[in-house]
């Protein structure tokens, strides 16, 4: 076990230092980040100033040298835009992203683990299969899409929830949804094929045979058993979620990381762009490691392969 | 002629096991596409008439039977934008899907078939690749690439090739110790000719299977980056970039800006994801002769 967790987290070194080596290179190649920082008519010594201020004179290797020895200890370089250091702009922005993020995933579990129980029990045919094109719908719809109707019904027409800004358990609302909706559908899908096999299964008919109730049956033993796949891929969407936000934070001016992003990618503000993505794709990798020991603790068949 | 009845005996079962639904909507769009300069009327899709700005649906007050679907904010036909659009993503859609999957097939088959280090540099490179979101990477591509039909193309090729290359990797893995291989081996074939004519005809399958099941994915993520300005530029009839100019349309109660270009994307996506389903059990030997 331990060597497989040791060559587990190494992989996840040689991934991480990939992956930032991936995302300095995309943030430098492309227009020259001064001509957007630089004043209108600006002549060569105020550009020439603007890149020793940044370090955008040195060679390529000396400034990836410089981005990572500082991303090590958590300082991702100043802003460009803001004129402040990117990790207090983060400090401020993730508190925002998390609320959103884990409000869409309650949204989305709540949906999609009653609509897989739903479809594993295989009652009420109708309300299965309305609650199965209900999950279908929400993978079709571009999330950004959503947002829009949402805020056309429930703020032009109904005038019952704000259009934008943060602050209350309103504005919370409409992003949640909207984000939401699109991973229910996934697990619709994995609660309905792990139940599906649990509920099959010999200990299921001994709980039944038992005199259990019903309900007893399927939520204390059928659905815990299923539980490790579900609360894998809420890990694993936990991060997705919070790069989908982008658009839906677009339209509604939610203060999150998406549009921090966005802005800091289209205004040419490097450090935040690079520093954002670099976030988010540690914390992906951060993931996906932690779901290999699980399931390395789990099964052990895993840990010798 | 054996051969040709074989096909069209083929393409037959095809029609008759596969979803007809779907099939029938991406049918109608591909036709809407390929059509698009006969079905509009003499519309222009990229300049409006600024006398008829914003005029609602026919069957509202104020609507024209000119134009069913109403206008923008620049006076153009919905309608004659909505069917040059479905151009527009059937194309950067079948084209992105295209380029990566050849690029992961690609890596995906030398990654398998070499083993060892070469192995190990594709995937940790594949992996790194994988965990960088996909909308925040396209973003970041497309600022540098700056926007354009082409240019959206060659983003979303090189944002989604990592599956195919995990998938093909597997399959080569387990390709390769097979008794065909072997032999081809033994029998002197060069290592390129067994990964092109050995490998690659036998991990096809899958790619086509994975590559049906993302193609809705892409739409919704082209639609997302040109709604977000750095896919296909204005004036372009595209349904993302339709639906970012409605979006200011929005709190004045012009719904049928928004409504109509997320209808097509939401139906062309719906029968791509139903087809991609049905595919991956047509395609897959254990199920292939049950009656569904």
């Amino acid at each position: 076990m331990k060597r497989y967790i040791v060559r587990r987290l190494l992989f996840g070194i040689v991934v991480v230092w990939f992956v930032s080596v991936i995302i300095f290179t995309v943030s430098r190649i492309g227009p020259d980040p001064a001509l957007m920082i630089a004043s209108p008519g600006a002549d060569e010594a105020e550009m020439k100033a603007i890149h020793e201020r940044f370090g955008l004179d040195k060679p390529w290797p000396v400034q990836y040298y410089i981005f990572l020895k500082r991303a090590l200890q958590g300082d991702f370089g100043e802003s460009v835009y803001y004129g402040l250091p990117v990790s207090e702009i983060l400090v401020q922005r993730i508190p925002n992203s998390i609320l959103l993020v884990g409000a869409a995933q309650l949204i989305a579990l709540g949906i999609g683990v009653s609509a897989g129980l739903l479809g594993a029990r295989r009652r009420g045919q109708w309300l299965d299969n309305l609650v199965r094109w209900f999950s279908l719908t929400g993978l079709s719809m571009p999330n950004f899409w959503i947002a829009m109707l949402m805020i056309l019904v429930f703020s032009v027409t109904l005038k019952v929830l704000p259009t934008g800004g943060s602050g209350t358990f309103w504005h919370l609302l409409m992003p949640a949804f909207s984000l939401g909706w699109y991973f229910s559908a996934g697990y619709t899908r994995i609660t309905y094929s792990s139940l599906f096999q649990v509920l099959n299964s010999e200990y299921i008919k001994l709980a039944r045979v038992k005199g259990l109730s019903e309900f007893s049956v399927v939520a204390k033993h059928g659905l815990k058993n299923a539980l490790i796949p579900i609360v894998t891929l809420a890990g694993m969407n936990l991060v997705i979620m919070v790069s989908s936000a982008v658009a839906i934070e677009t339209v509604f001016s939610w203060p999150g990381v998406g549009l921090l992003m966005y802005h800091g990618a289209v205004y040419r503000d490097f450090n935040i762009a690079q520093g954002v993505v670099l976030l988010i794709s540690v914390s992906m990798v951060g993931v996906n490691l932690l779901v290999d020991i699980l399931y390395a603790y789990i099964d052990p068949r895993i840990r010798y392969q | 002629m054996e051969k040709f009845v074989y096909f069209w005996g083929k393409v037959a079962d095809f029609w008759k096991r596969a979803p007809k639904g779907p099939l029938m909507v991406l049918i109608l769009l591909f036709a809407a596409g390929i059509f698009a300069d006969f079905l509009t009327f003499g519309h222009d899709p990229e300049i409006g008439d600024p006398r008829q700005r914003l005029l609602p649906p026919f069957w509202y007050d104020g609507g024209m039977t000119k134009y069913p679907l109403g206008t923008d904010t620049m006076g153009r036909d919905i309608l004659t934008r909505l069917i040059y659009g479905s151009r527009v993503s059937l194309v950067v859609a079948f084209a992105a899907v295209i380029l990566s999957s050849v690029i992961g097939t690609i890596l995906g088959i030398l990654a398998g078939y070499f083993g060892g280090w070469v192995d190990q540099v594709i995937m940790r490179f594949t992996d790194s690749w994988l965990s960088i979101p996909t909308v925040m990477f396209g973003i970041l591509l497309a600022v540098i690439v700056g926007p354009g039909v082409f240019n959206i193309v060659i983003i979303m090729g090189l944002v989604f090739w990592t599956r195919y290359a995990r998938v093909t990797r597997g399959e080569t893995l387990s390709l390769k110790t097979r008794e065909f291989v072997q032999l081809a081996i033994v029998a002197g074939c060069s290592k390129f000719r067994i990964m092109r004519k050995h490998i690659l005809p036998n991990v096809l399958n899958n790619v086509i299977t994975l590559a049906s099941m993302q193609i809705g994915v892409v739409v919704v993520v082209e639609a997302t980056l040109t709604f977000l300005g750095v896919g296909v530029p204005p004036p372009k009839p595209a349904w993302g970039l339709m639906l970012s100019e409605g979006r200011g349309g929005l709190l004045a109660g012009y719904w049928w800006l928004i409504m109509f270009p997320g209808v097509a994307i939401a139906m062309l996506v719906m029968s791509f994801n139903l087809i991609g389903d049905w595919l991956r059990l047509y395609l897959d030997p254990h199920y292939r002769n049950i009656e569904a």
